[in-house]
């Protein structure tokens, strides 16, 4: 079973925990808690169709700005990212072109997916916007949720097999 | 002093615009008082502290109302503070730390050595004394004598993870290693935490990552690390390192990077451990001539160790005889009474007479604060007290 780093971004809050909890665990933790610096998570999964074993570790990087290049660092020797936004937010995505800029920036052509986050309570604002990403960066994009789970799987499973695919 | 003219020429300008000049100059002499007024009042320190309670309620309020959002607002610009505060005030912080950190760590190590002291007395009560007797001939404490005795340093897994990614690129175990709980501590996890660790440390040691952080406890053990541009090697080990496992962890680092340089990544050892981790072996190989040489060398050693160890043995029955009899006859009240020692399968017996009870249980008492390894006998009956005293 090949294993490979994904590394999960996005702006403070916006559910990266909670998202790769869910995909992890399958749990939904209510209480909202920061993330200081990394966590590192391992999950174990099986592509369907293919019935590809992948063992994926995902690092779950802090939103807040890190010192230093420890953003950048954190992100090195990474195969795949999945950048989150909370659409629940006025204007959520600068900070999401922020962080698929960074990543492709620090690795080029290595695949990354958009996860657009509390789909439960809210919905897409800027279709255009979220085209536009969609475009630049050739991603597809994910309405998810990590309080119902939807979507989730799907996301990374998504990400796993662009990985696949590039022969990473 | 005023011009008569302009006071003449406001008056009749005030007459014009309210009807009555003096009615008018009272009324902006009163304006002017409550302006004066509302300055007193209104001092800066007061203005902040009303402020303060109108903020203060506000954030109660929102706390309330929605913490979330609240929590979303201030906390990135709460850990952004407090880390440039952090990274501005070093010498301060230090300073305010240290103390409580002393104390913190002499408490944890006092507590630490105690309780290594009772798991040492709990674990090994036979070879105490042993290590009693090894104490006494070497000088060490017998303490340190147990913990090389049972230090039992092990290597159980070997891992050669890639700096950035920490993904595992070869990894090895000691045949016949046990590795603990498999689900204490995942592989994966492990090369993704080292090389977070690795990322960490380059910024916060400035530049050298784990090329500085040689040595990381962690429950599962101690993982001992050396790093090459691209490579970093992990090894985890349980119990006391030898003082040369330092360098022989180099050995290994140098043995496997030289392999990838010489071979690429293809020629990844498939054991890692392969790598003889005690004294390097001489270049070529054995003849039979040395072959027996080392065997003869072994058979003497082996004859050696047995010759030395009954020598000792019997050197030692005589220190603890000797030891005995000179805590009985130096005692103050036997002078001129009759004292002899005998030591016979691990007993060492006092005969002789002693002047009264009190004396013998002294005797006694001084004997078991001495830590002899062996058990003592008293066959010294109450001879009464000399007439000539």
């Amino acid at each position: 079973m090949k294993t490979y780093k994904i590394v999960v971004l996005g702006d403070f809050g916006v559910g990266k925990t909670s998202l790769i909890r869910r995909y992890v665990l399958d749990e939904f933790s209510e209480a909202y808690r920061a993330t200081i610096g990394v966590h590192i998570y391992k999950h174990n999964d099986t592509l369907e169709g293919d019935d590809l074993e992948v063992s994926l570790v995902v690092w779950d990087i802090e939103g807040a700005p890190l010192p230093g290049d420890q953003t950048r660092r954190y992100i090195v020797g990474a195969s795949g990212a999945v950048v989150v936004g909370d659409m629940t937010r006025k204007d959520p995505f600068p900070a999401m072109w922020q962080a698929a800029d960074m990543f492709e920036e620090v690795l080029p052509g290595r695949p990354l997916c958009l996860a657009l986050n509390k789909s439960d309570i809210a919905t897409v604002k800027s279709p255009e916007t979220v085209k536009r990403m969609t475009r630049r960066y050739d991603c597809p994009v994910f309405e998810t949720s990590a309080l119902t789970g939807d979507a989730v799987n799907p996301m990374f499973r998504s990400l796993a097999r662009s990985i696949l695919s590039l022969g990473l | 002093m005023s011009d008569p003219t302009n006071d003449t020429f406001r008056d009749l300008l005030m007459e014009a615009r309210f009807g009555d000049a003096k009615q008018a100059r009272a009324a902006v002499a009163d304006i002017g008082v409550k302006v004066v007024r509302t300055e007193d009042r209104w001092s800066q320190d007061e203005l902040r502290e009303t402020i303060a309670n109108i903020l203060a309620d506000a954030l109660r309020d929102a706390g309330r109302t929605d913490r979330e959002a609240l929590i979303r607002a201030i906390a990135p610009n709460i850990l952004a503070t407090v880390r440039g505060e952090i990274s501005s005030a070093h010498p301060e912080i230090i300073e305010a730390l240290s103390p409580r950190m002393g104390e913190l760590i002499r408490a944890a190590v006092a507590r630490a050595t105690e309780d290594l002291q009772r798991q040492i007395d709990e674990a090994v009560p036979v070879d105490l004394w042993i290590a009693t007797l090894k104490s006494r001939l070497t000088g060490t404490s017998t303490t340190s004598w147990v913990i090389r005795e049972e230090d039992g340093f092990r290597v159980i897994e070997a891992f050669l993870i890639e700096r950035g990614s920490g993904l595992i690129l070869a990894q090895d175990r000691p045949i016949g290693a046990d590795i603990g709980d498999p689900a204490a501590l995942d592989d994966d996890l492990l090369g993704g935490m080292i090389a977070a660790l690795d990322a960490f440390a380059r910024d916060a040691f400035g530049g050298g990552g784990i090329d500085e952080l040689r040595q990381l406890t962690l429950s599962a053990g101690t993982i001992y690390l050396r790093a090459s541009p691209t490579k970093i090697l992990a090894l985890r080990c349980t119990g006391i390192a030898p003082p040369k496992i330092e360098d022989e962890i180099d050995h290994l680092l140098d043995h496997v990077i030289r392999r990838l340089q010489e071979g690429g990544e293809d020629a990844l050892p498939d054991r890692l451990l392969a790598v003889d981790m005690d004294p390097r072996p001489e270049e070529g190989g054995a003849s039979g001539a040395a072959i027996v040489g080392k065997v003869a060398a072994v058979f003497l050693a082996v004859m050696l160790a047995g010759w030395g160890h009954f020598a000792l043995e019997g050197a030692n029955d005589a220190r603890w005889t000797d030891a005995t009899y000179d805590i009985a006859h130096g005692h103050p009240n036997m002078t001129g009474y009759p004292v002899e020692a005998t030591h016979a399968d691990g007993t060492v017996t006092l005969t002789g007479l002693v002047p009264d009870e009190a004396t013998r249980t002294a005797i006694a008492s001084d004997i078991a604060r001495y830590p002899l390894p062996a058990a003592t006998a008293f066959a010294m009956p109450v001879a009464g007290k000399r007439l000539d005293r």
